[in-house]
């Protein structure tokens, strides 16, 4: 987690925003977005919405009505109530990358990943002082039958975190499994008065939904489960070719789903989510490390703040196919952004490579230096007599030095130490490692030295006869 | 200015509907169909070979491609009326897989595909396993192309070829596979005859494949 004590300047202004919220209300109210699903075409009728075939078309007061109905800020309860994360407050929650199916790292090369992987990432995740919630596709475990994927995945997650779990809500069943996972971690059969976990569920742009996202949606809402709704739109290709055209689109898919979680079940949380940006156009590739996506990312957390609804947007992404250079200045653009523009909830904040594609082990511990360095400065100058010194200055007078003050030996801890980074002075003879091969050795000494949080007795068991049992 | 000029001026300024009256136009002057078809293709070479070289964008060449099929559907059927030898490299049907309803790549390979010649059955998207195997053994096309966008649908393009075998015809039917997920040497586990990782590629490959 970071606090968001410094926001750095509007990318929108008032008429901007403005402009966006009055054509979203158009094309919602008279272009509408298809809905695949008869009960939620039903139950957007009932409401007062225009249906005609798969097409829902929502009145600007229906979406009023709904947004007054979303928390602006909700809680995400862990089995460790010490890690209990509040969403929708002045600081960055943080999520590690989601979706990737390879594993990487500079010995073994790019694999598909496994079960082993996601659980070293479950560790590593839990390790970090940044991650707050554990969990989602880290890596997919291409070595446990799809049927149960999502379900072990809460499970490797928890038994190695003792922070909120992420869930892969892939369709109603599994959606259902991951909450009843999550509730068991709680002790409890089935929880529905509070969220124990939270998910990601995606619109199919433009303008459309997919049926097993709706299923996943209903059944979060259902349950009171907190749910992250996102549109991944790429200007030109499933969005118009403009920045300001693909927030409109976005604007659209996502009110349309925040609406139908109040609709299901009014005060569901939901979080207004973003991966929406630029595709590049020579090859239509999706392109996450452009400064153009932290765009994307400002202007997003200043529309879900119109709408007083927590925002999703960045990570600490790149486009890069390997931990180098440009991985580290595209990773540090997205993530400065995601934290400095006031994103409430961080996907994808760290790990991966290649924008979605890989989960690498030393862009891991790579992406924890960065967010170190995010905190660090988010934690701003603290300014009072004490720091001011104006006492030691006059002692010290000109020309001296202040090794030996002891203000000095007070407060000479009190600087960020690196934890990857060398500031060392050049040597002849000294072979430099360079940071991905620092990474490397960082990643092993952490596993090896990690320990899990205990699970309760039994907790596990349980888990596990249930998945056996699905 | 002749008007198989005029015709590349039309691929060139993305004119659709020019493309296809100058078509028209030209085969009722008695200009030769094939002539037509060999400036088309052509064309779409070049703008083919700037696309790998990145000189152009991808909506460059995905407009020109329906010109070039906005001359072809003129041109084509006078070829076979006539009796002539169409140009036909091959069928091709192509879907994305069960459970999956990303389309925008397996829409740029069959359009892709379509302008460089090949007949395209293009049975959409979230196409059930069953529904795709029907499809194949009433057509028998040439080629199947199969595209995945989530790991969780990979699975359903082993399934496919896994029936081919089983049916008997993975021998007469070529298999293309693709989508972001997929890579060559999940192709080559699964016993794909090809892989591509765009439209471009996915002509190259299918001409590769299919020998033409």
């Amino acid at each position: 987690m970071i606090e968001q004590n410094y926001r750095t300047d509007k990318m929108l202004n008032e008429e901007d925003l403005k402009q966006i919220h009055e054509s979203s209300m158009d094309i919602l109210e008279n272009t509408g977005v298809e809905v695949p699903n008869e009960k939620i075409r039903d139950l957007f009728k009932e409401n007062g919405a225009e249906v005609d075939g798969d097409r829902v078309c929502i009145p600007e007061t229906l979406v009023e009505e709904s947004i007054e109905k979303a928390p602006s800020e909700f809680t995400i309860y862990a089995r460790n109530s010490d890690k209990n994360v509040d969403v929708g407050k002045d600081h960055a929650v943080l999520a590690p990358g989601y979706g990737p199916p390879y594993a990487t790292d500079i010995d073994e090369g790019r694999r598909e990943g496994t079960f082993e992987d996601y659980k070293n990432f479950a560790k590593l995740a839990s390790w970090s002082d940044h991650i707050d919630v554990v969990g989602g596709i880290m890596v997919e475990p291409k070595d446990i039958p799809e049927k149960i994927r999502p379900q072990k995945m809460v499970l490797g997650a928890a038994e190695h975190s003792d922070q909120p779990v992420f869930g892969t809500p892939l369709n109603k069943e599994k959606a259902f499994d991951c909450i009843k996972l999550a509730s068991m971690l709680h002790g409890k059969d089935l929880i529905d008065d509070k969220s124990v976990l939270i998910t990601l569920v995606n619109t199919t742009s433009p303008l459309g939904w997919d049926k097993n996202a709706l299923d996943a949606l209903m059944e979060h809402a259902k349950y009171n489960q907190a749910v992250v709704i996102a549109s991944l739109i790429m200007s030109g290709l499933t969005g118009p070719m403009t920045i300001a055209g693909t927030l409109t689109l976005q604007n659209v898919e996502v009110l349309s789903g925040i609406v139908l979680t109040q609709l299901i079940n009014p005060g569901t949380p939901a979080v207004y989510g973003s991966a929406s940006t630029i595709a590049d156009m020579k090859k239509g590739n999706l392109t996450v490390g452009a400064p153009e996506y932290a765009k994307f990312i400002g202007a997003t957390a200043q529309i879900a703040d119109y709408y007083d609804l927590p925002s999703r947007a960045g990570g600490t992404i790149t486009d890069s196919l390997l931990g180098d250079a440009q991985a580290g200045y595209e990773s540090m653009m997205s993530s400065i952004s995601s934290v400095y523009s006031g994103i409430d909830f961080v996907l994808h904040s760290i790990g991966l490579l290649e924008n979605y594609m890989a989960m690498s082990y030393e862009k891991f511990m790579i992406d924890n230096e960065i967010l170190g360095f995010i905190k660090n400065y988010q934690e701003g100058i603290e300014v009072n007599e004490d720091t001011i010194a104006k006492e030691v200055i006059s002692d010290i007078g000109p020309g001296d030095n202040y090794m030996r003050h002891s203000h000095t030996m007070e407060h000479m801890q009190d600087f960020r130490k690196p934890e990857l980074s060398i500031r060392e002075s050049y040597e002849p003879d000294k072979e430099v490692p360079s940071t991905v091969e620092r990474a490397n050795e960082k990643w092993k000494k952490v596993l090896s030295e990690y320990d899990s949080p205990k699970l309760e007795e039994g907790i596990k068991e349980k888990m596990e006869d249930y998945i056996n049992d699905i | 200015m002749s008007y198989l000029d005029d015709i590349k001026d039309a691929i060139s300024d993305f004119d659709e509907d020019r493309g296809r009256e100058l078509a028209e136009e030209a085969v009722d002057e008695g200009v030769d169909p094939l002539d037509i078809l060999d400036v088309v293709s052509e064309e779409l070479g070049k703008l083919g070979e700037k696309f790998d070289a990145g000189e152009i964008f991808l909506p460059t060449v995905m407009s020109a491609a329906d010109v070039v099929k906005a001359v072809m559907d003129v041109v084509n059927p006078v070829i076979e009326e006539s009796g002539g030898e169409r140009d036909s490299e091959g069928s091709v049907m192509i879907a994305t897989v069960e459970g999956d309803i990303h389309d925008i790549g397996k829409s740029m390979v069959a359009s892709m595909l379509l302008s460089n010649g090949y007949d395209v059955i293009d049975l959409g998207r979230d196409v059930p396993n069953e529904d795709f195997l029907k499809q194949i053994e009433e057509k028998m096309p040439d080629a199947v192309g199969m595209s995945s966008m989530l790991t969780t649908t990979m699975g359903r393009q082993e399934e496919i070829v896994e029936a081919l075998r089983e049916k008997g015809l993975k021998d007469k039917i070529k298999v293309i596979v693709g989508g972001a997920p997929i890579t060559q040497s999940y192709a080559d586990e699964i016993g794909a005859d090809g892989y591509a990782k765009d439209a471009i590629e996915a002509t190259k490959t299918l001409n590769k494949i299919l020998n033409n």
